[in-house]
């Protein structure tokens, strides 16, 4: 079964990912050129491929060498999408789990670029490192790539820092999302790391009980990822000291991401991925 | 039922800490969580000031109450009466004689042995003492009335093989010897069976366990040499105590060197005698060997499948080539080349031959053949078909008689075949004073003793009113004859069996002597001691006598296999279990069940473990039984219930 409904693929062919600085591609693509000033210049003709937009199809040109060939304009070169997925096993938690709309997340995003016209590649990080797939590229890849994301399962310490920063190194621009619970203490370094010169976008995705704990009595709290152990007793008190301590993670990750031109969204396990991106991330300006 | 070890009962004891522990314990529920780096907001714990909890029911709980209960009940060993005759102190003989290392089904009958005697000790009572005897060539105390399970097991384990002969007797009366007045004691007897015939009897409170099943067995029954001009005559004896007709490959060597080889068929429980002639002057080590010992061909049923040579230690024997004996022989006798060339063949002896009766004195051995010795004997004598002789009355004759009697066990007759004997006339005798040792109904043919303190042999017959001059078996009877009547008080030197002293001969000056044993180890002893006795392996013993450093000389000895260890044919020793009536003899032992309970502990353990931590659903139990007491909910919760 995959991981997003047909009616919800179609929905998302409505929208692009929002950049807001011009980015160097390499293919056709929906996403203003630093190196190019207009958005109607021809530039150059390549051959259809599947999965290539069939309304920019240049029909005199086809017709003449019996072959499709598809019309480049110079503001319209795709980018590299990175879509980077935090696999840890801390993404596992949650009732419902973190994993799987996370998931959803970033093949939605995933499909919203490849119907952009741009590439794709998806990272699933953990423990100190990343998974990756190759690139995807046009809508008719789009289910291989939910297929890739499908199979990954939630494993693992943390990893997202060291996937961003292997990303970065490689020194090219492109966008990157990051969809994520940043529950981990270095989660300031990956939010400055994914600053540009790319474009980049957060989702952060936690459950209803990180959100609104409900606990009674006294416990022992152990990470899942690391192992280590707190003693907390539920009280009121220490429930609002959580609560006030989560308020300020959640400020402090918004606010390093608009501080550095990072897009920020938040999502709850527990929502629609659909509404999600139809209306919250609209609004957010993750896409439109 | 009783408890082997009632004491391990007051382990149940365990169940309250247990308990209190469950009361005392912090009910704090461990919860994994996506992170705790926005938990540490505090430690205050709201059931500090409650310590004690009220005891709830628990699954978890009683699982561990109840493996506690097993684990007690293992460690305290409830067992069951058995049959078993065990008494308040059990002795337990081992015999760990040559036919012991007979193969008995993938292990050794010492082996098979040992296991047995284990589970008895398995099934000591507490309280009840064990001693452990070894039966080996010299009968030994291995461990003396001991109550100590550890110090028992380490006792029998720590017995092996020897190559001797079983001292069942001494076994007996060194057991028997452990019996105190107050403590009724029972001796197990773990044994093949192979002992002498006047240790058969055993002695009360004694129980045989039976040990191996028959088997065939190929063996060099004995190995002589005597020197004949520059060389030598070997004379070798093979038996086959099988059931099976038998071939194998005698093979002679000299110094390890191979000198000569022949082929040998074996009729079922036969022998055959050969002599085999080897050309060497000198001295040396001499080793015969039998080797590709198998099932003749044609060979059916059963005896072709059975095993033929069960025991491997009896396969080889040795001597040494030696000229020097210093025998000095007296031989009085109107003519008799037989035995005058048999007498001069013996190494190193000096033959003096005289028609008439002559002193005596100063010979080794005096020899009257057909002459009258006189009434007072000066040296050990052999005295052949006299009409008179010290301790027996010579009553008339007998024509042909036919020899149906050997002294069983007997040395002067052993492995010694008188079955073709035909003798034309012999001499009737009469003795209160001589053993019979070969006798045809009621009348010796020959007979043995110490009349007047001198060794003495009768012979009733004229060799040469006998067929035995040209049989094997004169060599060896006429050599085992000499040998019994020079002996000295130690063994005969060409008749060393394993467990026997070594005849040294240490010189005076000698400050000490070494020996090599035939495994190459060697071993120093004072010259004080001028007995050596550890020989309980066959093979060759080199001796040194040493003067501080400086060597004063060295002999070599050929120890061997007893022949009485040939048969591997098991044979039951009467034991007779007197005293079953008396007061206080305990004739039953106890079966442990320790083990099942040890398995039932550890099969819930892990159904406690798997409740507690494996299974989906585990933690609804655990609220479904415990509703008030989430703090018994000591692990990670399903995943479909992860809280943060």
């Amino acid at each position: 079964m995959a991981l997003l409904e047909p009616a919800f693929l179609e929905s998302l062919e409505r929208l692009a990912l929002a950049t807001r600085t011009r980015l160097l591609g390499f293919f056709a693509g929906e996403h203003r050129s630093r190196r190019f000033g207009s958005s109607v210049d021809f530039a150059d003709y390549r051959e259809y491929r599947p999965g290539d937009d069939f309304r920019r199809i240049d029909v005199s040109l086809s017709a003449r060498l019996d072959r499709l060939f598809l019309k480049l304009f110079e503001a319209e070169e795709d980018v590299p999408v990175r879509i980077v997925l935090d696999g840890s096993a801390s993404m596992g938690q949650g009732l419902p789990a973190k994993m799987l709309p996370a998931q959803r997340i970033a093949a939605a995003f995933a499909h919203v670029s490849l119907v952009g016209g741009d590439r794709v590649r998806l990272y699933v990080a953990r423990d100190g490192g990343s998974e990756m797939s190759r690139w995807f590229r046009g809508k008719g890849e789009s289910f291989d790539a939910m297929a890739w994301l499908e199979q990954r399962r939630p494993a693992g310490g943390p990893g997202v820092r060291d996937a961003v920063r292997s990303i970065r190194e490689e020194g090219r621009a492109g966008v990157i999302v990051l969809v994520s619970d940043l529950l981990e203490p270095s989660w300031e370094e990956t939010v400055r790391r994914l600053a540009p010169p790319g474009e980049a976008a957060v989702v952060h995705v936690l459950s209803p009980e990180e959100l609104a704990p409900e606990l009674e009595g006294d416990l022992t709290l152990v990470d899942v990822e690391t192992g280590a152990e707190t003693e907390v007793s539920a009280s009121p008190e220490i429930l609002a000291a959580y609560r006030r301590r989560l308020d300020a993670f959640l400020a402090g990750v918004r606010s390093a991401c608009t501080s550095r031109g990072i897009v920020y969204g938040l999502a709850k396990s527990n929502d629609d991925v659909a509404e999600l991106f139809l209306r919250s991330f609209r609004r957010e300006r993750l896409v439109r | 039922m009783t408890f082997i070890a009632p004491f391990a009962l007051g382990l149940a004891a365990l169940a309250a800490p247990i308990v209190i522990l469950y009361m005392l314990r912090s009910r704090r529920a461990r919860r994994p969580v996506s992170s705790t780096m926005l938990w540490d907001v505090g430690r205050r714990s709201v059931s500090a000031n409650a310590p004690w909890q009220p005891l709830r029911f628990s699954w978890l709980l009683l699982l561990q109450l109840l493996a506690l209960a097993l684990v007690v009940l293992a460690v305290a060993r409830p067992a069951r009466p058995t049959a078993v005759p065990l008494g308040d102190h059990t002795v337990l003989i081992i015999d760990t004689s040559a036919s012991m290392q007979a193969d008995d089904g993938g292990r050794n009958r010492l082996e098979s042995a040992k296991r047995q005697a284990l589970k008895s000790v398995g099934q000591l009572s507490p309280g009840k003492r064990m001693s452990v005897v070894e039966a080996g060539p010299r009968a030994r105390v291995v461990l003396s009335g001991s109550t100590d399970r550890r110090a028992i097991v380490e006792a029998i384990s720590s017995l092996r093989p020897t190559d001797g002969p079983t001292d069942a007797g001494g076994a007996f009366a060194l057991g028997s010897s452990l019996e105190t007045p107050d403590t009724p004691t029972v001796l197990h007897f773990y044994s093949d069976g192979g002992v002498r015939p006047e240790d058969r009897d055993a002695p009360g409170s004694l129980v045989h366990i039976p040990i191996g099943s028959p088997a065939g067995n190929v063996a060099i029954g004995r190995l002589s040499v005597a020197p004949k001009g520059a060389g030598w005559d070997v004379f070798v004896r093979i038996v086959n105590a099988g059931s099976a007709r038998v071939d194998a490959a005698l093979v002679l060597e000299v110094d390890g060197g191979e000198v000569a080889r022949e082929s040998v068929r074996l009729d079922p429980q036969g022998a055959r005698d050969t002599t085999m002639s080897i050309s060497r002057t000198g001295g040396g080590r001499l080793t015969a060997r039998l080797e590709n010992v198998r099932a003749a061909p044609g060979t059916v049923g059963d005896a072709r499948t059975a095993l033929v040579n069960g025991l491997a230690v009896d396969d080889t024997a040795s001597a040494t080539l030696d000229r020097g004996s210093g025998l000095r022989v007296l031989l009085m006798t109107p003519g008799n080349v037989f035995l005058e060339s048999l007498l001069r063949s013996i190494p190193g002896s000096e033959v003096s031959v005289g028609e008439a009766v002559a002193p005596a004195r100063g010979f080794t051995l005096a020899i009257y053949d057909r002459v009258t010795p006189p009434d007072t004997l000066e040296a050990p004598s052999l005295v052949i078909a006299a009409s008179k002789a010290p301790g027996l009355t010579v009553t008339g004759s007998v024509e042909k008689p036919v020899v149906d009697f050997l002294q069983p066990r007997e040395p002067i007759v052993e492995q010694v075949d008188l079955s073709r004997l035909a003798i034309r006339i012999a001499k009737r005798i009469r003795t209160e004073v001589l053993r019979p040792i070969v006798a045809a109904g009621d009348d010796p043919m020959l007979a043995v003793g110490v009349p007047g303190g001198r060794r003495m042999a009768y012979l009733a017959f004229d060799l040469r009113e006998s067929n035995l001059p040209v049989q094997v078996a004169f060599p060896l009877l006429l050599g085992n004859l000499v040998s019994w009547l020079t002996r000295g008080e130690g063994p005969d030197r060409a008749a060393l069996v394993a467990g026997n002293s070594l005849p040294l001969r240490v010189p005076g000056r000698a400050t000490s002597f070494s020996v090599e044993l035939p495994g190459g180890f060697k071993v120093e002893r004072p010259a004080g001691r001028a007995v050596f006795d550890e020989t309980d392996r066959a093979g060759f013993y080199r001796v040194r006598y040493l003067l501080g450093k400086a060597s004063l000389g060295e002999e070599t000895f050929a120890v061997n296999v007893p022949g009485s260890e040939t048969s591997l044919s098991p044979r039951p020793v009467t034991g007779k279990l007197e005293g079953r009536d008396r007061p206080g003899l305990r004739l039953s032992g106890l079966r442990a069940w320790g083990p099942g309970f040890l398995a039932a502990a550890l099969v819930v353990l892990l159904a406690e473990w798997w409740l507690a931590h494996g299974r989906p659903g585990a933690g609804q139990l655990r609220r479904r039984t415990s509703p008030a007491a989430p703090g018994l909910e000591r692990n990670r919760r399903p995943r479909e219930e992860a809280l943060p």
